[in-house]
């Protein structure tokens, strides 16, 4: 695609035009690479996550060079936060997190092994930075050759990590593409997606359902479709609730992750209402550390009327707002309607109330199917009662408050274990 | 100049009520600002926002939260807090309960349809407004024109708010001959009869007939690539009239200038005979582009380019949208709209004109929500 260079198998080339013909030639070259990825041993997969590691933390070049490099608030994200953003994918690059995610995943205690699909597809949506690359490291970990869409948003920083990867994996960077097309290209993802033995997609219920439709009945579909997340705090645990976790639950990544909260459940209304004035100074002070990223103007345009509509409903006595100043994007507002609306991202919160965890079932229902975190703040003889309900919708995963934007980096991604889908059991 | 007729089917009472109003309405030359008419504006808004904090408990609530009292506190247009126009989609804003109206409804561009409920008075005004904009773009014409409108007749599609947008712009010159051409297909939708139209076109460029084309610019668009291995050229008097956007165009928008070279191609009508139109249910304002391609604000409005969460006007050139001040609605209180409406401020217009000129560049908003979060509205609220 014009403007943009593509990574083919260890070579970068300039305004690469991806055709049907050019599909075919790269995907008969990753055919033909699939037998060095899968000839990788664990340990020298191992080494290669380490040498990238090493590459980014210890020796900080490619972090320092990178930093260096990009703007202020590049991404929508102030530097802090693409700072915290490193560290955490960091984490996941650990030789001993790699190792374990396998054992966990992988693991069998039966004469099993785990092979891989070959050529893989990954479509990941960039709306937080370094998630593409944790796709990435999927793939790789699979010993699968991977074709990797650039997303719009994190591109930048997917082409610092394929160039870290090839100085220090050269031959597992040699089994990878980074490639750049426009978005919904029917010509050019239905060759993709027909010729690939597995894909990862996600993106939002459009892109899955356009993958399920172009890709072939035999491959195999990874999918991460839209998700939300939510934090509840029950009565019996809002004094000792900590507000600098659930600042963070809002506003890490400035919420453009879907683990993030975007409602915030808080048994009876007072405590709702004290619960948000609290927060919102809470949010006030994580700015001084992880100061707001700059959001373009579609998204101050949602804001906006996230705050007026919420502005007018306080007039009417609906809704009670604590926000900053004009200058600000966070935004927390009470609400006494219960129903979950979504919330216009970059810090902007509501906060509802419930009464009884049966009235929080009920509300939460139209959630079936996307609910994804829910980061619980209740006490010890409440806990399952709240798991089983919420499992019940179809929450994935369960944390305590302050740790739902940042997973440990061996946990599953999104309630799949991802590298399991992307290899097959053969039974030796 | 013809006198405003439609100013003269005022009803005496709210000429009374809104005595500013009035006057704002009945300036001659609206492109040209003055301090005079700066003042007048302002006491218009004044005028009409205690009007809707006398009759509409949910605004006067409203302007109560914020202590806001606009004999005390309105001094200048930006004094005037603004609202939302997705308020309206929220909240039953509507002033005048006692009183008939009827409703229009919006086209629904940003996922739900927005219904106004319009008084006579309301609507004499927005017809007042247009009609000053069409004579001082020189395009009210007493000669009559043959018209393609590409929306249905109005009198067959009561229901459909373009049908009578359209058929309003036929008021700027009386017709000769008209078709419709966005017509039943049997199965309850619409179908753009292209040949019908065709035919029309075909006729009055051999009989040098003045034609004016009426539509959305995508229907237009359609049209004019029939005639584009056939093209003709119709009387230099000829006007080409769009409104309404792209929306709905699964082909997407066509830049303005390949959209006027296009009509130009097809239908031999020049570029500066090729206009647009900016408006939207919620405003009692229809902006006709002048012959360079820009909007100006009238001396009965004020368009603002804002930062959307602040309210500060963007610099000039810079993308930021659009804020619209008004006193025309009776039946709610949108004298001061904030839309979502991306826009920028356009100023020096190379055709002359000193009123203050802008560009509307689409509908913002809504793309926040997008990876994980994406649809997860849609799903929500559908």
């Amino acid at each position: 695609m014009k403007g943009f260079e593509s990574f083919v198998f260890g070579e970068w080339i300039r305004d690469f035009v991806l055709t049907p013909a050019s599909i075919r030639e790269i995907v008969s070259e990753a055919r033909k690479r699939t037998g060095e990825a899968r000839s990788m041993s664990g340990e020298a997969l191992a080494d290669a996550v380490d040498s990238l590691q090493c590459l980014w933390e210890k020796q900080g070049a490619s972090r320092a060079a990178f930093l260096e490099a990009e703007p202020e608030r590049t991404f929508g994200l102030s530097r802090a936060m693409i700072e915290r953003g490193l560290d955490h994918l960091l984490r996941s690059l650990h030789r001993g997190v790699a190792e374990r995610r396998a054992a966990l995943q992988l693991g069998s205690p039966r004469a099993l092994r785990a092979e891989p699909l070959g050529v893989v597809l990954h479509v990941v949506s960039g709306n937080v930075f370094f998630g593409p690359c944790e796709s990435v490291l999927a793939g790789l970990l699979t010993r699968n050759v991977n074709l990797v869409k650039r997303p719009g948003g994190s591109a930048d920083f997917l082409s610092w990590f394929f160039r870290s990867l090839e100085e220090a994996a050269p031959r597992l960077a040699a089994t990878t593409a980074l490639l750049a097309w426009p978005g919904a290209s029917e010509e050019i993802e239905g060759h993709l997606a027909r010729e690939v033995d597995g894909i990862v997609v996600a993106g939002d219920m459009e892109t899955i359902a356009a993958y399920r439709r172009l890709a072939s009945p035999l491959t195999a579909l990874v999918e991460f479709g839209p998700r939300v997340s939510l934090a509840v705090v029950s009565r019996a645990a809002l004094e000792v609730v900590d507000m600098d976790g659930l600042a963070r639950d809002v506003a890490l990544w400035d919420q453009l992750a879907c683990t993030a909260a975007q409602c915030i459940y808080v048994q009876g209304e007072t405590g709702a209402t004290h619960l948000a004035e609290r927060l919102a100074n809470a949010l006030k002070q994580l700015a001084q550390t992880l100061p707001e990223g700059e959001a373009g103007l579609d998204e101050r345009i949602e804001i906006a009327r996230f705050r007026d509509t919420a502005r007018f409903a306080e007039a009417m006595g609906t809704a009670r707002v604590f926000c900053g100043g004009t200058d600000e994007l966070t935004t927390v507002v009470f609400e006494k309607d219960p129903g979950f609306a979504p919330s216009p991202l970059r810090r902007s919160v509501r906060v509802k109330t419930y009464e009884e965890v049966a009235d929080l079932t009920a509300t939460l229902k139209p959630l079936r199917g996307i609910l994804q975190t829910v980061g619980l703040a209740v006490n010890d003889t409440e806990r399952q009662v709240y798991r089983d309900c919420l499992t019940a919708l179809g929450a994935r995963r369960f944390c305590s408050i302050g740790a739902m934007n940042e997973p440990a980096p061996d946990s599953l991604h999104d309630g799949t274990m991802e590298l399991q889908r992307l290899t097959r059991w053969v039974e030796q | 100049m013809r006198e405003r007729a439609r100013l003269r089917a005022a009803t005496p009472p709210l000429r009374d009520a809104h005595p500013n109003t009035w006057a704002l309405l009945r300036l001659e030359s609206i492109y040209e600002p003055s301090p005079e008419r700066e003042a007048l504006f302002v006491s218009a808004l004044r005028e009409i926002t205690r009007w809707h904090l006398d009759r509409n408990p949910v605004y006067h609530a409203y302007c109560q939260a914020l202590r806001f009292d606009p004999e005390r506190d309105l001094q200048h247009p930006e004094d005037l807090p603004s609202l939302s126009a997705d308020l309206f989609k929220v909240f039953d804003l509507t002033t005048l309960r006692h009183v008939d109206y009827f409703t229009v409804s919006s086209s629904g561009t940003g996922g739900r349809r927005t219904t106004i409920p319009l008084d006579l008075e309301t609507v004499i005004r927005m017809w007042a407004m247009g009609e000053a904009s069409f004579e001082e773009e020189g395009l009210a014409t007493e000669a009559p024109v043959d018209y393609v409108v590409l929306a249905p007749d109005p009198g067959l599609s009561p229901d459909h708010g373009n049908a009578h947008f359209f058929a309003a712009l036929m008021e700027a010159a009386p017709a000769r001959e008209t078709i419709f051409a966005l017509v039943p297909d049997g199965a309850g939708r619409l179908r753009l009869d292209t040949e019908g139209a065709g035919r029309k076109i075909d006729r009055s460029a051999a009989s040098g007939r003045v034609v004016r084309i009426l539509g959305l610019p995508s229907l237009i668009a359609r049209l004019a690539e029939t005639f584009e291995s056939g093209p003709v050229r119709l009387d230099s008097d000829s006007l080409v009239l769009t409104g309404g956007g792209w929306k709905k165009e699964t082909r997407g928008a066509l830049p303005n200038a390949s959209f006027r070279a296009l009509v130009g191609r097809a239908f031999g009508v020049p570029s500066h005979r090729v206009r647009d139109l900016y408006g939207m249910t919620e405003h009692a304002v229809h902006y006709l582009e002048c012959r360079e391609h820009r909007f100006h604000a009238p001396v009965y409005t004020r368009v603002r380019v804002v930062d959307p969460l602040s309210g500060a006007v963007v610099e000039n050139g810079r993308d930021g949208v659009l804020h619209l001040l008004n006193p025309g609605f009776t039946t709610l209180p949108f004298q001061s709209l904030r839309t979502a409406d991306v826009g920028r401020s356009a100023d020096p217009c190379p055709c002359g004109r000193r009123a203050p000129a802008f560009e509307v560049l689409g509908r913002g908003g809504t793309s926040l929500y997008r990876g994980c979060a994406a649809t997860t509205l849609e799903r929500l609220t559908s």
